[in-house]
This record gives structure tokens, C-alpha cells and sequence, in this order.
């Protein structure tokens, strides 16, 4: 029989529709699973074949503040609301948008200044306003683009942090790194090509889950790999005692050819993909334990990361494996640092994040700068929303609390093609409404998308009959943060 | 009477030795240097009028080798020839001698020529005398004078011409069968690696076209032009060559004056500089004349590189490497082996670059980066980081000719290996942390026209060579350099005036500070934009408390001008005040301090605030200087004065402090008279 007559018949309705269904994914995947484009060629490319246009920035590395840290207390300078203290939130000011659930039943909505001195630092304008909980953020400044204008739809934890890492707030979209993955490929065959790496907070912890890291209905292998906060970052990878390389590379290779099989018969990408997973982990046997080993690096590097920095697991350690990540080719560096969600309490707790945060984030832009790889790597910091300029709970002078605000937000950048020592946009004396050059969440995403090389209208997907985009129909770039 | 006939000298003879006493006198009398038009203009005859006797007595010589043979003896056309010789020998000699006054020459060189000459003019003196004497034996004096005559003639004549040409101007081409040196090679694309353009290209044209006067044979007017140092240390005149400014740089000034004007350089009928020798000069001129800028590196404009071709007669630039279109790279990559390690992405879809990237733990570098010779002209972008390779693949990455950016950190990467990129024209960004290259390493890069970024971090690399990089790649940044150390010294300058009157401490003053304080002026205006607060009814509220100023509406906000300034401040106080002091608070921000405040009262209206109004152009009445102390500070300070100053028209002109970058002003500025005990 000819065999292609034989391939035909071997698709049937169901397995058709599905194939249809999943469209370009499907060919693109071709594509993927052999990343290059001829057999023994090195030339590859990924699903998109090349960036649209030349890109500034080949990676990501995402300092993600789960929770929301309070703008307020640490870059939205607001001198004026101090002889405001206690004072009602004008309802002018707060107009008529919703309010979470937890101060909507409150009598009456105190502003609560921050309690945290403010220092300005030069930076490429008329200079930075940082908080003194941010020190070494603050030397950082000529190099930081500090935008207070962002804002999202979301005012909860889960839909908000979807919504930062999906572009949308409903689950079941790729996340952020998985469409990087996806449209660029890796740089290295030994890592995946999207990281995801977590560090614990303190006091009010909100959840987070791998479906935030999925890659949605993009091929599986663009899902975030989550690095365990260990000596371990990726568990039984070493083999078991008696089963030497050999033995396991044999193993893999008729498990493959099993699955190939497989594959053939069902066409089901998801069979394709697992292969390509056995042999990302079989590669990750040897490349992961020299990633975690920083007996390599200098005294003065460690020292500059903090004292946390050997602890598997701190914000500190995860930041320099960032970089270690960023070295090696990796696409995309998530990192998630919970602990921000300050209802109450906020000046005891936000100290400790701060503290935590503070100095390996600032060693982190100052490492990547040193060596020659801030110029085209993304270091993005931000949370999921803002907190309100108002206390939940009570206020005094040393103690008060913030709930979640949504309208306006601080995040900052740095390197990867974007201005440096900027800041970008402003918002009202009370730092509740946005009054200049807001940005929303799917413009971060345009413009991040735009720095990699990608036009973000045209990084879509087939799925269920539509194609889809990480920006969904919306989303501008904002040129004005391009250097 | 035979006898004494014999003895005693012909008066013809007393007239030759006494004009030789007279020549030899005149010729060998060591004048003092001067330089009068007068005589410059007849010693500058010397070259016209020395080949007159040269002429003649060569003319006599040959008659007299005819005549041998020909029996005929022309004695008439010998004699008038002689006669002619010595008046022509004695005016040149005369002429030469006035030449050699100004100076100008090779010292031993010119000395020489002078004795010689002058021994010519008095041998043929002498020649002349024995052909008119009909003395026994005259004819053999005359033959033996004749003869020394030619002698001194070809000798002489030989140092004038090494004089005006150059020491080995005549043996300079001696065929080296007849023992002359090897011509030094002629250049070809091939043998240029180590040619610089001042070696092979700029100091080539000095050597052709000015050298002759301008060198170790004769330094007309002080200056050589056979070295770069001589260039730079110039003439009389001063430098010839000013380094990043080939526009002003004599050397080309002259070059480009009208051929008749007086100065044009090369003179009026020497071979001139082209219009290509003259774009390449000021070029290599305005990158600053280095010595070491090399022949790969940034050539001028394409179509100055054909002039300079095509004048030069040698090929000067690179063939380009023309990229190839995305069909033929993917056609070239079919054939690649590659490995596990190497990574070949194209830049993007709408261009056919290509970033080449290989994974640290990659094997044989060398092997496949030399395999990426078919798609050299795309590439782009290289990493090699953290990898170890040989010279070898060094090399290959030498002849990537459109490579932009490349990463080296971490590789066995040295000096001698850097010399490989020298050709990389168009390198823009070169990573070279942790690698063991030195300060020689910078010497070499650079040459590369677009380097914008070197990453030098973990290297042998000094912090001053790497500054020096910046400087000398940067000429505005040169300029700013020199600025900032002159504002070092004005500011040490003014430290040092402060401690002479004594000014050494100010206290805050207290919300209750002793004195009489002025409000607002009635009209106030600035030569920039001003911050509302320093606008009228808004400078003083007053109330002069710390806690004011420290209060939330005082912070950050207020500043005297948009700019670095300076800015100037007019106040029309409304009436006719008498103040001998202020109190000021400078802004927090470093970038925005004052450092000094100049104070110009008037009982007219000075006008609006103009950086130019015509009040400043007189002394200032009274100028104070902030102390640095009170920099990025926020207390309120009081300043005296001297003595107290009057008027209804206040101009204040505010200078920002010497890294002041941004708006410079003050919290608050008030005016005020204080008892003079306060005062310092």
C-alpha cells in the first residue's frame, strides 16, 4: 500500500477534529519537538521561524511580588499625605469603584501615610524617589524604569496573578513564559527554556499554583518548570544506584521508539511532547546539578546577593540562580516571592519582605550589568495589584494596614531595551487614580512581547476554533518606555 | 728684475688673493640669526643664481677637454665664461650666505655646504687668475685649480641639493645591484596587518611632498614633518597638527590657502597635495592623529577610501562581505555538521543576520566555527562565552566582517588573541569579562570605529586605561572632563576664599532669628521657567521655621530655572531696602545645589531677567558662595555679607554647584538685615 494512502486512513474523524482543531499549533510543533530545521543542520528556529524583527532582549527574568506589595511604602512618594493622616478618602477621589469585601464594611476609609522616609536618588531625570526600606533598589535607579501607573481589571489574588501571568483572568491560558517558549525556542537543549522558581515570605502568604505556569493549550513542553527551593532544584534526576548512563539512555530510547509509535497512530501531540520531556530531563541530569552549584562563583558575588544567598530557596539564592539561568540561554526566569499581601500590620511585615528582597534584586540588575547582560536581559519586578492608600483596620501612627487596589500600581524594569533611570507615568496627590500615561496589564505584555522580537499581534494560536493571542484583542506597546 | 719680475705678485694676483680674503671672510663669518623680509628675499636668489657658475665653469671644463683634442684653445669664450663664473660664484655665495641666516637647516649639513661653496667661489677665483697669467707653470695652477674647481663644484652642489631634498634623496632609489637598500615593500591588501594609516598612509604623503624642507635635512620654519611628535610639537608658528580638529590644524590651513597666498603650503610649484591626500590627512586628523589607528579601522567615507585608492595607487579597505539573501543561508546551512552545542538563529524574519550561539559545555569550537565560513557575511551576532577555543578560531572570527556584537567572557582569551578582531569594522559590543586581557587589549580595540561597549569586568583591565578608552574614543567627553577639573579648582579657589574671610561655620537659624527679614517682592521674574514657589507672593511666607521647610509642601519642588543655569532672578523689592544678608536652604538633591549666588542692586529697573541683561556686565555687588557643607542639605542657612547692600532692584544670578545636573535652586530665598554680630 502506498504509505501515504496509509497515513490518511489512519487519521479518523475524532482524531481530525482534534488536529484541526489544535491548526497551526500542530505544524508549528513539527517544528518544535525537532527544533531545527533540517535533519543534522544547526539552523532552528522556533515556532514563529524568527522574531518579527530584531529584538533587544533575548530573556526574561520576572521577580514576581506575590500578594501586592504596597506601592505606597516603597515608590509612591505622596509628602502630602502626611497632614492628611486619618483623614476620610474623599469620595470625589474614590469615586464610584468597587472596594474588596474586606474594608467595603469598614465606617469609614482613614488615609494611612506611609510611616517610611523617602530618599531621592539620581537617575537619568530629576532623580528616583525610594523608600528606606529599598536602599540598594535605590543605587540601582539610574538603571531602573519605574512605572506607577500600571493597572489591572483584577482585585483578588488568584484572577489578578492569572490575569499578570496569562493575560487573562480566567485559568486555562499559556502563561507569559510558555508563549516566550514557544514563539523563540530555547537556547539551550540541556534547560528548558522557561523556569519557574519560588521563595516563601513572611506573614500573610497567598497561594499560587502551577496552573500559572501552564502552558495552556500550547504544547506541554512550554510549561514552566518549577526549580524546588532546595540543594535539589529538580527531584530524581540523579539515576537510582546500579543504573549507570548507559543503561538509562537505553531505557529512554526504546520508551521513545514505544512512543513514537504511538504518536503515529494517534497523532496526538501531547505523545510527541512527552518524548521531547524524557529527553529534556535525561539532558537536565547532567545540566541541572552544575546550575546549582555555585561553588563557582566569586566571594564578592555572593556577598553582593546578601547573606541569604546560600539558602536554597530565599529570594536571594533564586536571584543569583537567575542569572546562572540567564547565562545558560534560559528564555524565561519566573521567580514568585510570596509574602506581600499586607492587610495588616503592613510596617512589621514589609520590613522583613523587604529586607528580603532588597538587596539581591538590586545584585541581581548590578550582576547582569557587570556582565555585559543587562543590555539584553528583562528584569521585571511587580506584583499582582497595589494597595490602598487608605488603612484597613486600624490606624495609628506606627501601625495600619493596606487591602488590595487594583487602579494603580508600581512595577519597575530594567535593562532589555528599556529606558533606563526613568520613571513613567503619575498619580493623584492621594496615589489612588491614575492622572498621566497609564499603563495596563496587556500593554505589559505588548511591550515586553515587542522588546523580544515580537509582534504581539501576531504570536497567535489555533484553539478551539480561534486564534489567540497573549494580549487577547487588546494591548498597546508603549513606545515611550523603549530606550 | 726677471727674478723679482718672478717673484713679486702681479697686481691681478693682489686683487685675487685680496678677494678671496675678502670671500673666505665674508662667506665663513658666523652671523647672528635674523630674520629681516630684506634678507630673506635675497638669500632666496641663491638657488637661481647657483647654477650660473655651476654652468659656466662646467661649460669652461668641457671646452677645455675639446681643446685638448681640437687643438683649438678658445681662450677668448674660456676667459669671458671665467669671467662670468666668478662675478656669478661670489653673488651666489653672497645670496647663500643670507639663505643660511634665517636658519632653517640641518646645522653639520649646511656648515659643510658653506665651506665647500665658498672654497668654489675662491677656486675659481683662482682658475680665472692662472688663465689670465702668463707666468711659467700658470698652466699647470690653472689645470690643477680647474680640476679641484670641479671637485668642490660636484660636492658642494651635492650638500645644497641634500639641503633642499633630504640627506639620501639621491641614493634614496639606488638599484640594489649597485649596493642601494631594498625599497621598502610596496603595500597590498595582504601585507597590511600591522600598517597604521599614519605609517602607511598619512607620514607617506608628509615624506613626498614636505619633508624635503620640513625634515631632518632643513626645518623651514622650525618645523619637521617626519615624525608624529614633530608634527604635534609644530614650528614656530605652533603645532601643525591638532589632534580631533583638522579644520584648524595648520597643516591643512595651508594646504587649503589659495596657491598665490602668502603662506600656502607646499610652495607655489612644488607638487601639491590632491584633494584625496587632503581628506585623508584631515581625517586621520579628526580621529584624533593617533599613531596606532590602523589601515582595517575606520576608513573615511567610501568615496574618500577610492580617491585615496585611487591616488595612493594601493587598496585601502577590505572587499565588503555583501550578505547573502535568507535562501542562500539556508541553502549554505544545509551542508553544516554542527553539534549538540551550536545554536544558529536567524536576527528576525524580516532580515537575513545571524545570531550564532554556542552553549557553554560545547567540544571542537574550533572546528565548527571555522565550518561557518559559508555563512560568515551574516553573521551578526556571536557567543563564544564560557567556552575554550584556539587561535585558530579566533582567526576565523577575525573575517566575520559584519559581526556587531561578540561575547568572549570566560573563554582562555588573551591579548595576542584580541589582535584577530582588528578587522571587525563593524563590532559594536565585545564581552570580554573574565578573560585574561590587559590594558593592551584597549590599545587594540581601540581602532574599531563603532565599539560602543566593551565589558571589561574581572579582566587585567586598569581602571585608568579603561578611562583613557572612554576619553580618547570620545572627544565630548574630553571636553567635560576638562571643564569639571577647571570647576574643581574654581571650587577649591572658592573654598579657599571662604576660609580666608573666615566663613566657616553657619548655624541654622532659629524661627526666632534676630534681624529685620523682607517679604515678598511686589514683581519678580527669572530667565528660565520658575518654579511657582519662587514666584511673587510664594518666596516668603513668613515664617522661616525649620519645620516649614521641612514641611510636606516644601519638599522638592521649588527650583529657580529649568536647566543647569545659571540662572538670573530679578525681584523688585517695591521699595528702597538695605540688606546685608539672606537666608537660603539649597535643595536636597545633589543635582540641583547652588554654589553661588551673585547680587547686583539697582534703584532703576534692571528689565525682566535675561541671562544677558545688561546689568550683569557690571561687577557683581556682592557674590556669595554656598558652602559646599550645605549641599543635599535642607536647613535653612543665613549668609552675610560684607558689607550691606541698597536698592529696590534686586539681580541675583544662581550658579549650580560643580555636579549640579538639573534645575539648581533653593526651598527658600530671603532677604534680610542682621545685626553684625551674627555676622561672621
Amino acid at each position: 500500500m502506498d504509505p501515504r494512502e496509509d497515513y490518511c486512513l489512519n487519521i479518523n474523524r475524532r482524531q481530525f477534529l482534534g488536529k484541526s482543531a489544535t491548526g497551526i499549533g500542530a505544524l508549528a510543533l513539527g517544528s518544535l519537538v525537532n527544533n531545527k530545521l533540517f535533519a543534522g543542520s544547526p539552523l532552528e528556529r522556533g515556532a514563529l521561524g524568527a522574531p518579527h524583527f530584531a529584538p533587544k532582549a533575548k530573556r526574561v527574568i520576572y521577580l514576581f511580588q506575590n500578594g501586592g506589595p504596597s506601592q505606597h511604602d516603597l515608590f509612591e512618594y505622596k509628602p502630602g499625605l502626611i497632614e492628611k493622616f486619618d483623614q476620610d478618602l474623599p469620595a470625589s477621589v474614590r469615586g464610584d469603584q468597587r472596594i474588596t469585601g474586606m474594608t467595603s464594611g469598614q465606617a469609614r476609609l482613614p488615609i494611612a501615610p506611609s510611616i517610611f522616609k523617602f530618599n531621592r536618588y539620581a537617575n537619568n531625570e530629576d532623580g528616583q524617589w525610594v523608600s528606606e526600606l529599598y536602599p540598594h533598589t535605590g543605587q540601582i535607579a539610574k538603571e531602573l524604569c519605574v512605572v506607577r501607573t500600571m493597572h489591572t481589571t483584577a482585585i483578588n489574588h488568584e484572577p489578578g496573578i492569572t490575569f499578570l501571568q496569562t493575560g487573562s483572568e480566567l485559568p486555562g491560558r499559556p502563561s507569559f513564559g510558555s508563549w516566550a517558549s514557544y514563539g523563540l525556542g530555547s537556547a539551550n537543549e540541556n534547560l528548558p527554556a522557561f523556569v519557574v522558581m519560588i521563595s516563601q515570605g513572611f506573614g500573610n502568604m497567598q497561594a499560587i499554583s502551577s496552573r500559572i505556569w501552564s502552558s495552556g493549550f500550547l504544547p506541554s513542553e512550554h510549561q514552566g518548570v518549577n526549580f524546588r527551593g532546595s540543594q535539589n532544584p529538580v527531584l530524581f534526576l540523579k539515576d537510582p544506584e546500579g543504573i549507570s548512563r548507559r543503561d538509562r539512555r537505553r531505557m529512554l530510547d526504546h520508551l521513545a521508539s514505544l512512543n513514537r509509535e504511538e504518536a503515529e497512530r494517534s497523532q496526538d501531540p501531547e505523545v510527541t511532547a512527552r518524548i521531547a520531556q524524557y529527553e529534556m530531563a535525561y539532558r537536565m541530569q547532567m545540566s541541572v546539578p552544575e546550575l546549582a552549584d555555585f561553588t563557582g562563583e566569586s566571594k564578592e558575588t555572593l556577598e553582593m546577593y546578601g547573606p541569604n544567598v546560600t539558602t536554597p530557596g530565599s529570594f536571594a539564592s533564586n536571584c543569583l540562580m537567575a542569572r546562572r539561568l540567564a547565562e545558560r540561554g534560559v528564555r524565561f526566569i519566573q521567580l514568585y516571592n510570596r509574602g506581600w499581601d499586607q492587610h495588616g500590620n503592613l510596617p512589621r511585615d514589609i520590613r522583613k519582605q523587604a529586607e528580603a528582597t532588597d538587596q539581591p534584586q538590586a545584585a541581581l540588575v548590578k550582576d547582569l550589568k557587570q556582565r555585559g547582560m543587562l543590555d539584553d536581559t528583562i528584569v521585571i519586578w511587580g506584583g499582582e495589584f497595589g494597595r490602598t492608600t487608605y488603612c484597613q483596620g486600624a490606624l495609628s501612627k506606627t501601625n495600619y494596614g493596606r487591602d488590595h487596589h487594583p487602579r494603580c500600581f508600581t512595577m519597575w524594569f530594567a535593562g532589555g531595551g528599556i529606558k533606563p533611570g526613568v520613571s513613567y507615568g503619575r498619580t493623584d496627590d492621594y496615589g489612588y487614580n491614575i492622572v498621566e500615561n497609564p499603563m495596563h496589564v496587556h500593554d505589559l505584555h505588548a511591550t515586553l512581547l515587542h522588546l523580544m522580537g515580537i509582534d504581539h499581534e501576531r504570536l497567535v494560536f489555533r484553539h478551539q476554533g480561534r486564534d489567540f493571542r497573549l494580549t487577547d484583542v487588546h494591548g498597546h506597546v508603549v513606545h515611550d518606555l523603549l530606550a | 728684475m726677471k727674478d723679482s719680475q718672478r717673484l713679486l705678485l702681479k697686481p691681478m694676483e693682489i686683487v685675487a688673493i685680496v678677494a678671496s680674503v675678502l670671500v673666505l671672510l665674508a662667506g665663513l663669518y658666523p652671523y647672528p640669526a635674523v630674520s629681516h623680509d630684506l634678507v630673506i628675499f635675497l638669500g632666496r636668489f641663491h638657488p637661481l643664481i647657483v647654477h650660473m657658475p655651476i654652468g659656466f665653469i662646467t661649460a669652461v671644463f668641457l671646452l677645455q677637454i675639446v681643446g685638448i683634442f681640437s687643438k683649438s684653445y678658445f681662450r677668448l669664450g674660456i676667459r669671458i665664461l671665467l669671467f662670468f663664473t666668478i662675478i656669478s660664484a661670489v653673488l651666489s655665495t653672497a645670496a647663500g650666505v643670507l639663505l643660511a641666516v634665517p636658519g632653517g637647516y640641518d646645522k653639520a649639513l649646511l656648515e659643510e655646504h658653506r665651506r665647500l661653496g665658498v672654497a668654489t667661489s675662491v677656486a675659481c677665483i683662482w682658475v680665472f687668475t692662472a688663465h689670465l697669467s702668463k707666468r711659467w707653470g700658470s698652466g699647470v695652477i690653472y689645470a690643477v685649480c680647474l680640476l679641484i674647481c670641479m671637485g668642490l663644484v660636484g660636492a658642494a652642489g651635492h650638500l645644497g641639493g641634500a639641503l633642499t631634498h633630504g640627506e639620501d634623496y639621491l641614493t634614496a632609489y639606488l638599484p640594489e645591484f649597485l649596493g642601494g637598500e631594498p625599497q621598502p615593500e610596496l603595500i597590498d591588501a595582504g601585507s597590511k596587518d600591522d600598517a597604521t594609516i599614519l605609517g602607511r598612509v598619512v607620514q607617506p604623503i608628509f615624506d613626498a611632498k614636505c619633508v624635503a624642507c620640513h625634515g631632518p635635512g632643513k626645518d623651514a620654519g622650525g618645523l619637521r614633518m617626519d615624525t608624529l611628535d614633530a608634527l604635534l610639537a609644530g614650528g614656530k608658528h605652533g603645532p601643525s597638527v591638532l589632534p580631533n580638529n583638522a579644520a584648524e590644524s595648520p597643516v591643512i590651513q595651508r594646504a587649503l590657502l589659495p596657491l598665490d597666498a602668502k603662506g600656502h603650503m607646499p610652495p607655489k610649484g612644488r607638487s601639491q597635495l590632491s584633494e584625496a591626500e587632503l581628506e585623508v590627512i584631515g581625517w586621520w586628523i579628526d580621529q584624533g592623529a593617533s599613531e596606532r589607528m590602523s589601515l582595517e579601522t575606520g576608513l573615511p567615507s567610501d568615496a574618500a577610501v577610492a580617491l585615496m585608492e585611487s591616488t595612493l595607487g594601493f587598496a585601502v579597505a577590505d572587499p565588503k562581505l555583501e550578505m547573502l539573501a535568507w535562501e542562500d543561508v539556508v541553502r549554505a546551512s544545509e551542508a553544516l555538521q554542527g553539534s549538540a552545542g551550536l545554536h544558529i538563529r536567524r536576527v528576525a524574519l524580516d532580515s537575513a543576520m545571524l545570531d550564532v550561539f554556542f552553549e557553554p559545555t560545547t567540544n571542537s569550537i574550533d572546528e565548527q566555527v571555522a565550518e561557518l565560513d559559508p555563512i560568515k557575511a551574516n553573521i551578526t551576532l556571536l557567543d563564544l562565552g564560557n567556552t575554550t577555543f584556539s587561535d585558530a578560531a579566533l582567526e576565523q572570527v577575525g573575517t566575520l566582517l559584519n559581526l556587531e556584537q561578540l561575547r568572549l567572557h570566560n573563554t582562555p582569551m588573551t591579548d595576542e588573541g584580541i589582535r584577530h578582531l582588528r578587522k571587525l569594522r563593524r563590532l559594536r559590543k565585545i564581552n570580554l569579562y573574565g578573560t585574561e586581557v590587559t590594558d593592551t587589549a584597549l590599545e587594540t580595540l581601540e581602532t574599531l570605529p563603532e565599539l560602543k561597549q566593551v565589558v571589561a569586568w574581572e579582566t587585567r583591565v586598569s581602571p585608568d586605561a579603561a578611562e583613557a578608552f572612554v576619553r580618547a574614543r570620545n572627544p565630548e567627553q574630553q571636553r567635560r572632563e576638562i571643564e569639571s577639573q577647571i570647576d574643581e579648582l574654581e571650587a577649591e579657589l572658592r573654598s579657599m576664599h571662604v576660609e580666608v574671610i573666615g566663613v566657616k561655620e553657619e548655624t541654622p537659624v532659629p524661627s526666632e532669628a534676630a534681624g529685620e527679614l523682607y517679604g515678598d517682592p511686589v514683581a519678580a521674574s527669572a530667565s528660565t521657567e520658575f518654579s511657582e514657589k519662587y514666584a511673587v507672593g510664594k518666596l516668603y511666607d513668613g515664617d522661616i521655621g525649620l519645620d516649614d521647610i521641612d514641611g510636606p509642601d516644601r519638599q522638592g519642588g521649588d527650583y529657580a530655572g529649568l536647566g543647569r543655569g545659571p540662572h538670573v532672578v530679578h525681584y523688585d523689592m517695591g521699595t528702597n531696602i538695605t540688606f546685608n544678608g539672606i537666608l537660603y536652604a539649597n535643595r536636597l538633591n545633589v543635582g540641583d545645589k547652588v554654589a553661588q549666588i551673585e547680587f547686583w542692586v539697582a534703584d532703576t529697573n534692571a528689565g525682566p531677567a535675561k541671562i544677558d541683561m545688561p546689568i550683569l556686565d557690571q561687577a557683581a555687588a556682592y557674590t556669595l558662595h554656598v558652602e559646599e557643607s550645605a549641599h543635599g542639605e535642607r536647613a535653612l542657612k543665613q549668609y552675610g555679607f560684607t558689607n550691606a547692600l541698597s536698592g529696590r532692584h534686586i539681580v541675583m544670578r544662581l550658579t549650580g554647584a560643580t555636579n549640579a545636573t538639573a534645575n539648581p535652586g533653593g526651598f527658600e530665598l530671603i532677604l534680610g538685615r542682621f545685626p553684625k554680630d551674627v555676622d561672621p
